[in-house]
């Protein structure tokens, strides 16, 4: 019974921070967050340490798409692992790290992996999603055929 | 127990799936595989469907491309019917991928593949994440975009 406390904890807490970033409120986040933790962004090739460069990366998606959301997400109890699938929606009104803002919407499948420690904290996450999805769907980049 | 049986077996499905992936035996996955399964490749915006083109459409074409590749570090999260594994795809492209030819140069990508199993517990439905804007930059095909 024990155990599945846990495990239904850690998802609603990542089920809360996602409700939490489609309304831009960050600080709701951070009582879930360890302040040690680590977050990788796969395809920018990035690895945040700590609340705060997580917090300024989490904070890039929406100055690039200011109604950037989350959307649809489904929720994986591993136990102390938590997989969210989703789709990152949103249009591009913001510069997108050195590219210009364009005006066209991104729709893009992504999956994210949090791992959790016994306090219910995400000690270490790691996302995934194509990025030339991304740019090809921004109009910057012409998608060779693969 | 039953349970705790049944989701253990899930996992070792999958990691016996790496493993004949790993040893070029393509054929012993498809023991593995359900007749509905469906297995969607994100990145390529494609779903495979049924064992034979998941076969011949995934693994071979992703063999054709890497004779050498492999599934390295993989974790795997066990969440009852859904198995999430998280690894390494890392080989040498010498062979075309689709009309890009062979580059000789090595792919190293981080991957998650999320497979749901069925109650017989085969493989019945997939997706792969991954980043198909680092492999074609490390192969050299293309450049991030910048501004500048």
């Amino acid at each position: 019974m024990e155990a599945v406390k846990q495990v239904s904890r850690n998802v609603a807490a990542l089920e809360e921070a996602h409700r939490s970033f489609n309304r831009r409120d960050f600080d709701a986040m951070m009582p879930i967050l360890a302040e040690d933790m680590t977050y990788i962004d796969h395809p920018a090739g990035q690895t945040m340490r700590g609340r705060e460069e997580w917090l300024a990366w989490a904070r890039s998606w929406p100055e690039a798409f200011s109604d950037a959301r989350i959307d649809g997400p489904t929720y994986l109890d591993g136990g102390e692992a938590v997989v969210a699938l989703f789709h990152g929606r949103g249009t591009n009104d913001g510069s997108f790290g050195p590219l210009p803002a364009t005006g066209r919407r991104m729709d893009v499948p992504m999956c994210e992996v949090a791992r959790f420690n016994s306090v219910g904290q995400v000690v270490s996450a790691e996302i995934f999603y194509d990025q030339l999805t991304i740019l090809t769907q921004l109009g910057h980049i012409e998608s060779p055929a693969t | 127990m039953t349970q705790v049986a049944k989701l253990t077996r899930n996992v070792a499905t999958l990691k016996k799936a790496y493993e004949a992936f790993n040893r070029n035996d393509v054929d012993a996955i498809r023991q593995h595989c359900a007749e509905e399964l469906t297995y969607a490749v994100h990145a390529r915006g494609i779903v495979h469907r049924g064992p034979d083109e998941f076969i011949e459409q995934r693994m071979r074409w992703l063999r054709g491309s890497y004779s050498d590749g492999r599934v390295e570090e993989a974790t795997f999260i066990d969440a009852g019917d859904t198995v999430v594994a998280t690894g390494r795809f890392r080989g040498t492209n010498d062979g075309p991928i689709d009309e890009l030819p062979a580059t000789g140069k090595k792919i190293d990508l981080p991957f998650c593949e999320v497979i749901r199993f069925n109650e017989e517990g085969q493989m019945a439905s997939g997706e792969v994440f991954f980043d198909l804007m680092t492999m074609l930059t490390q192969l050299g095909h293309i450049q991030e975009p910048t501004d500048a």
